[in-house]
């Protein structure tokens, strides 16, 4: 009987075509993701092949969301159809059993469901065999199939997710018997899953994330987190790690909805409740009359007025009463106040709750759900007075059909924007709640209208369009659906940016409390015209197709427009029309004549091709840059830059120098005058200029040259290009406003994948680390060979409201016409690298030991200003001590907006986003921080990058940033004086490197060869030196540091390499210990250390503890295969006295033992019981998995055997 | 004194369905019945009239008014009751009419309350104003639906088959409503159900496959067929029989026996009894035979 409806079921869903659309729909999905690079599915698959097993999990996880949809289709079927039929009542009242017939439909729909996503299967398949066959990949991207990948999918994806999500659809639908609550409960399974993905933005709560995602993808990605390429290649997932504890736990879960599904339904039909009549007794008394009451008839233009707001009224009332408005509602605010309540994170600390954290939040809610509501109702009202059969009641009416459908628009607006509205009000009660008082309503206010409630009305007027012209309300359903989503990936593809084409696109707008809406203000007001008289326009013409009545055929329809289209109605349409256009005119010249841009295709193509003709120039013999003085005028209302900077030059090799060639950036019109040479070439295509020199540039000259840069924003853009010129919040350095000497290296294609399509050879990230160099380390990686150490002096003025800084001591201000000036002149040649900014600023000093500390501010976020004194101050103490001399007379710390968040160091200045630092709640946070770290980060570029800086190769970076970021952690221990709270700190530059190396696009090389990449350079580099000075003492460290620092800093070059570096260190590294600089810096060295029991026994109130390790040392290469290497290893070992989680932990005792066999048992004799112990407790040795380096204590039973 | 006139109206539907085949009617004040069988084509009239559908060719006049040409001037002064009638969810019959006089353009609050008030007074409905009409009974909807078409003094109210589906009490009270409506305006009755018509219209026209197949007063026509109609009680088994031997009007079951009512200028006869002819008979006469 049970095999009976199993098989009734899926008998009736293979004669339908549904299950058939949905298996190809994925196939081909999957296929393109294989075979092309430019189909994503959840992100990059970076270097692994494209046929990986964790390509292929990943891909089933991401799809079998979408296989939610197809889910809800069958289960919703499965029980509703025999209700659907009426077959119901013959049916129940045959002798079936409850439970084959129950069971019977539920497996037989679970089973249907998992069809399609088997669809991936055949996807993957036929890509791996025809993608290399089409010449869309090459061979070498495929790797071989493991039977386990298909197998272990299905087992641990497709099905136990469709037999979730069938539990609750199927249930809900048995329970209400109504399609549309079934796809609520697919909604709630998907919002549950949104939900559970706010948990795992911190590190700490990834477990409970991982746990609680109903789909498994973040167990699975936690449990791969660090997977090296080669595990991603080889390894299919299996029936471990979180995923196995994930997977049961909503099977289980699964279960019980399905037996309680079970328990509740019953064959007899439930009586539909019949509701309470309300007694309605009027109290008016019945009026009594005699003869129709008098009544006057007007057709005039108020009565449009009066019959558009009863459409509105009915309209309205209409949707703001169905279940779907009040669920997406309550969704939308409940998702809202679970993101409001996660807070906005960031390394441990929570930000202030400042407006535009809140408008972002509350713009990425509302987005799917306004979508949402505009698309579903869109079709619900144009085709309301059919569905209801009052369409010819209101159809012979005398009102005008344009007036019903704005009535339509303008309701679906008002609902779309209410939601909007709401989430402002729950924002402004959580700041309220927060405490902070800054409530800024007007800023909230403006961000809808300029935003939100223009692009809500260009949907609501195109979106009725639709429906009306297609006249078939899933037709329309669809193709609003496809243009919402297909047209974004449609242009891409195209390759079209231009925002004119995109409906209802405009030019992203970014508040920033600093800069307000900046310049995309303006573009966005036009765009929000040209897309709003569009709709009008639209609308207007569905108004005379808009079917009065019953006629069908398009000829009717054309038939009855001409018979309503009045004078009237053809001047409002000319003139809507005329708008449309000239605005259409304005924004095509502003974005596409008066300012140009390229697209991401088109840029590709001049990076090809000016590598092609220009790299015959690299490495030519140029002079470089000894002075430079800046004369810079910036007038930040209007948004324009004029710069005139005097450079000298000087050939500082020994061959004359008889041309100079410049590649000139083509945003700030950038102009070089030169005495005494000719231009020969001027290509401006490329920006690429060579001057001949009338005589030569001998050896050891200098010459001078003037260069001219402008930056004058005009009209508007299409997107702004240029947000370094703001009006209130410039910031920009000299690589924008001067020439780049010579062929740019930097402008080439980067992408393995793209230079191949152009033809290029292969391109190394940085040229080879070289042992004994003596050309190759005259350029350092920064300048690369434009300068070595350079004198500036700037003359920069600005408007009356603002400041402009400039590097170096302020040597003199003053106003001149109405203008303030500044003269700033650097102490000592530094760098060529220098920003230069303008703002309103607030301006807190400090003076220390003759520097001159200084915090310059956004008046709106004076918080944590004291703070980032003292930490320069702390910074500037631990540095000078232990590195050496500071050689400015001043280190300022300058905020600018958030169209960036980076902090950067500039000689003696450090440009400090909005984003971060300004805006992080401090109170009551006496210890020190992510705050004071990234202070203590840029101010130890003073001296790494900007003292001593390595030449261009492999490993440049260690010294620069791994130093920098190893120093701020040495600021910050010397603070907390606290090991596990470094702890804390640490395992976020660890994770960066665990993580960052499983990404690896192309191959992973030890710290000493590093190649400018962020994961190793800060986060294994950091890690490394922090272990090495707990290994062999921190002075130790820092004396190799600093006796390599006096060699080099302010040198001419050569410029030292990492191999330099290394030299210093060896010196202070003990014998015993010189392993770990092959194993660290010279190696991909990781432990996987392990405690297998812990044990302990009472003696002489002294505890005898004993415990079984496990270590092995692994020798990584460059893709990740990883080799067992011999141990000989001193590994900590400790014991905590107290440790519920990792933040309360406390050390009783620990020990560095020598570990040189792969199983130990190790003994201790401790005066206070521990609860746990631990291998490497705090966790200074690059592992990837912790949690088996624990284990709590258990008393040994020793004399009972 | 208000003339509708239709000229030489013709519509064919895309299925081939000649629903209008050169339909001409002059109709005036009072009631107008319009009687035909399902399939008639009395709808696609209906809607014709009430500018919710195309004719293909052929002229319709309300006075000065062409519909055809200026749809919005009639629906100015068109009561409408289609055939299906149905409401939205939710809405109470105040708001609906409030809403349905507000298109007709009584824009006025006051009156238009009033307007209302006295409607629904009218169709007894008044104590059951804020109810939602989607739970009321057929009859009460049919009601509402008669008092929206009553608004705004229409000179055309056009009712089609608007007693299909009501107990003889609430069909009784809905006619009684029309005749309430007076005589100073066109009412156009559509229905299948004869005693409508008997017992409403001064004038009528019967309809049959797109075709008007008589025009004039109910009287007239019975007067016409004087005399003309025999009725016997036969045996089932004889129906083919007769109806071979007899133009046989209609055949109808009396306590389980059929009885015919068949056509004769002279008396077949054979146990047939003289009837006086009924609506019914001018019906099956004009259609069937």
């Amino acid at each position: 009987m049970f095999l009976e409806f199993f098989k009734r079921e899926i008998d009736s869903a293979i004669r339908k075509p549904m299950i058939y659309i949905f298996f190809f729909i994925m196939a081909l999905l999957v296929f393109m993701a294989v075979v092309s690079d430019n189909v994503v599915i959840g992100g990059t698959v970076g270097n692994v092949y494209k046929n990986a097993p964790s390509v292929i999990t990943n891909y089933v996880a991401i799809l079998s969301i979408f296989g939610l949809l197809i889910a809800t289709a069958f289960f919703n079927t499965a029980a509703l159809k025999d209700y659907d039929n009426n077959f119901n009542e013959i049916l129940f009242s045959t002798p079936i059993s409850k439970a084959s017939y129950f069971f019977g439909r539920f497996f037989g729909a679970l089973f249907l469901s998992t069809i399609p996503l088997c669809g991936i299967f055949l996807g993957f398949l036929l890509g791996a065999e025809y993608g290399p066959k089409m010449g869309t990949i090459s061979v070498e991207r495929i790797g071989s199939f493991h039977a386990a990948s298909f197998i272990n999918n299905y087992l641990l994806f497709i099905l136990p997710n469709m037999f979730f999500a069938g539990t609750i659809i199927f249930s809900m639908a048995n329970k209400w018997k109504s399609t549309v609550i079934s796809f609520v409960g697919a909604l709630l399974i998907i919002i549950g899953y949104i939900v559970s993905g706010t948990l795992l933005s911190d590190i700490d709560s990834e477990t409970i994330g991982a746990l609680t995602d109903t789909f498994g993808i973040r167990a699975y990605s936690i449990d791969t987190k660090y997977f090296t390429p080669v595990e991603k290649n080889t390894i299919p997932v299996g029936f471990n790690g979180l995923l196995i504890i994930n997977r049961l736990i909503w099977l289980a879960l699964g279960v019980v909805i399905l037996l309680g599904s079970y328990f509740a339904f019953s064959f007899t039909a439930k009586q539909k409740k019949a509701k309470k009549k309300k007694s309605s007794e009027s109290l008016e008394t019945k009026p009594i009359f005699t003869q129709s009451p008098e009544f006057s008839l007007n057709h005039s233009g108020s009565l449009l007025w009066k019959q558009f707001i009863s459409f509105f009224k009915v309209n309205l009332t209409s949707m703001v009463k169905s279940t779907t408005y009040k669920i997406m509602f309550a969704f939308s605010a409940f998702i809202l106040i679970a993101n409001l309540f996660n807070g906005f994170e960031y390394f441990g600390l929570q930000s202030y709750p400042v407006t535009y954290k809140m408008m972002d939040l509350i713009d990425g809610t509302s987005g799917l759900f306004v979508i949402i509501i505009l698309v579903f109702f869109s079709g619900e009202l144009v085709w309301r007075d059919r569905a209801n059969h009052i369409n010819e009641v209101i159809d012979a009416t005398p009102h005008g059909s344009f007036t019903s459908l704005l009535a339509k628009s303008v309701s679906l607006i008002v609902v779309a924007s209410s939601i909007n509205l709401f989430l402002i009000v729950v924002s402004i009660c959580f700041q309220f709640m927060k405490g902070y008082s800054n409530v800024e309503l007007g800023i909230y206010l403006q961000n809808f209208i300029y935003n939100s409630f223009p692009t809500y009305i260009t949907w609501g007027l195109i979106l009725v369009f639709i429906q009306v012209i297609l006249n078939n309300k899933y037709m329309g359903y669809f193709v609003s659906v496809l243009v919402l989503f297909l047209l974004d990936i449609l242009f891409m593809i195209l390759d079209i940016d231009s925002k004119m084409l995109n409906i209802g696109s405009t030019p992203s707008l970014t508040y920033s409390d600093m800069n307000g809406f900046g310049a995309a203000l303006k573009s966005v007001h036009w765009f929000n015209l040209y897309w709003i008289s569009f709709g009008i326009l639209f609308l207007l013409i569905a108004g005379l197709l808009w079917i009065r009545g019953t006629s069908v055929g398009f000829k009717s329809r054309l038939k009855s427009a001409k018979k309503h289209f009045s004078k009237k109605y053809a001047l409002g349409l000319v003139t809507v029309l005329l708008v449309w256009l000239s605005t259409a005119g304005f924004v095509y010249y502003n974005t596409q004549v008066l300012n140009t841009y390229k697209t991401a295709d088109e840029m590709e193509v001049l990076q090809a091709e000016y590598e092609k003709t220009y790299k015959k120039y690299q490495g030519i013999n140029q002079p470089k840059i000894t002075d430079t003085k800046y004369h810079i005028d910036i007038y930040p209302h209007q948004r324009d830059v004029y710069v005139r900077a005097i450079v000298t030059i000087k050939n500082k090799s020994d061959q004359p120098i008889d041309s100079l060639h410049y590649t000139i950036d083509d945003s700030w019109k950038t102009k070089v005058h030169l005495k005494n040479a000719e231009q020969v070439l001027n290509d401006e295509k490329f920006g690429y200029q060579i001057f001949k020199l009338n005589t030569p540039l001998q050896p050891g000259k200098s010459m001078r040259m003037l260069v001219e840069s402008v930056y004058s924003a005009k009209g508007f853009e299409n997107e702004v290009s240029n947000t370094s010129v703001a009006a209130n919040g410039t910031f920009f350095n000299n690589f924008s406003i001067l020439p780049n000497f010579g062929y740019n290296e930097g402008y080439e294609l980067a992408d393995k994948n793209d230079r191949k399509k152009y033809d290029l050879p292969e391109k190394d990230r940085m040229p080879e680390l070289e042992s004994n160099c003596s050309i190759n380390c005259m350029n350092n990686y920064l300048s690369d060979g434009s300068a070595d150490w350079v004198n500036v002096e700037t003359y920069i003025s600005t408007s009356d409201d603002q400041i402009a800084i400039a590097p170096g001591s302020l040597v003199k201000e003053w106003k001149k016409d109405g203008r303030n000036h500044y003269h700033y002149k650097v102490d000592h040649p530094s760098q060529n690298f220098y920003s230069f900014m303008s703002a309103r600023y607030e301006k807190a000093t400090r003076k220390w030991n003759n520097i001159d500390i200084e915090v310059y501010y956004d008046s709106k976020h004076p918080y944590n200003v004291e703070r980032m004194l003292n930490a320069v101050q702390h910074s500037l103490e631990y540095y000078t001590e232990n590195f050496g001399p500071y050689y400015h007379k001043q280190a300022r710390i300058i905020e600018f907006p958030r169209y960036a968040s980076f902090a950067q160091a500039f000689p003696g200045t450090m440009p400090y986003s909005e984003a971060i630092g300004f805006i992080i709640d401090l109170e009551g946070k006496t210890e020190i921080n992510i705050v004071d770290a990234v202070i203590a980060h840029e101010m130890a570029h003073q001296w790494w990058a900007h003292q001593v800086i390595g030449s261009k190769m492999q490993g440049a970076t260690m010294f620069s940033e791994s130093f920098a970021e190893y120093s701020s952690l040495m600021v910050m221990k010397k603070a907390t004086n606290d090991e596990i709270k470094m702890k804390d700190f640490l395992k976020y530059d660890l994770n960066r490197y665990l993580r960052g190396r499983s990404n690896e696009v192309d191959k992973e090389l030890p710290i000493y060869k590093v190649e400018n990449q962020t994961h190793i350079h800060y986060g294994k580099g950091s890690v490394i030196l922090y272990a090495l000075q707990d290994y062999i003492g921190e002075d130790r460290v820092n004396q190799a540091m600093k006796g390599f620092l006096n060699e080099f800093k302010y040198k001419e070059p050569p410029y030292p390499t990492s191999l330099d570096f290394l030299r210093h260190l060896e010196a202070q590294v003990p014998d015993s210990l010189q392993y770990l600089i092959t194993d660290w810096f010279k190696e991909i060295t990781l432990y996987d250390l392990r405690l297998k029991e812990a044990t302990y026994s009472k003696q002489n109130n002294k505890y005898q503890v004993s415990i079984d390790i496990e270590a092995k040392k692994l020798r990584a290469d460059t893709i990740g295969n990883e080799l067992e290497q011999p141990l000989n290893e001193w590994i900590d070992v400790g014991f905590y006295s107290m440790y519920n989680d990792e933040e309360d932990a406390r050390l009783l005792y620990q020990e560095r033992i020598k570990i040189d066999q792969e199983h130990m048992t190790l003994n201790f004799v401790l005066d206070s019981l521990p609860v746990k112990a631990a291998i490497d407790p705090r966790r200074i040795l690059i592992e990837r998995v912790y949690n088996d380096n624990l284990k709590s204590l258990t008393e040994k039973n020793g004399e009972a055997n | 004194m208000a003339t509708l006139k239709i000229k030489n109206l013709n519509k064919t539907y895309p299925n081939g369905v000649h629903a209008l085949d050169d339909v001409n009617l002059e109709i005036s004040n009072g009631m107008f019945g319009l009687l035909g069988p399902n399939g008639a084509g009395k709808s696609s009239l209906m809607r014709t009239l009430a500018t919710l559908q195309d004719a293909d060719s052929g002229t319709v006049t309300l006075n000065d008014i062409d519909i055809f040409k200026h749809p919005t001037e009639l629906r100015k002064v068109l009561g409408y009751l289609p055939q299906e009638f149905g409401v939205y969810p939710k809405v109470s019959a105040e708001q609906l009419l409030d809403h349905v006089a507000v298109l007709k353009g009584v824009s006025n609050s006051k009156e238009r309350k009033e307007l209302i008030h006295y409607l629904l007074n009218k169709v007894n409905l008044f104590d059951k104003k804020g109810q939602n009409v989607k739970g009321f009974s057929g009859g009460m909807k049919q009601r509402i639906g008669i008092a929206q078409a009553l608004i705004g003094n229409p000179q055309l109210i056009i009712v089609d088959e608007p007693t299909a589906g009501l107990d003889p009490g609430e069909r009784n009270r809905f006619h009684n409503l029309l005749a309430d409506v007076g005589q100073e305006v066109i009412i156009i009755l559509s229905t299948h159900i004869v005693d409508d018509v008997r017992e409403l219209c001064s004038n009528m026209a019967i309809m049959n496959l797109g075709k008007i197949v008589y025009q004039g007063s109910p009287i007239a026509v019975m007067d016409e067929l004087k005399g003309k109609v025999w009725q016997k009680s036969i045996e089932r088994n004889q129906i083919e029989e007769y109806k071979n031997n007899f133009k046989v009007i209609s055949d109808k079951m009396v306590a389980g026996k059929p009885i015919i009512h068949v056509y004769k200028e002279t008396n077949p006869g054979d146990g047939f009894a003289a009837v006086d002819p009924n609506l019914e008979d001018v019906f099956f006469t004009k259609v069937y035979l």
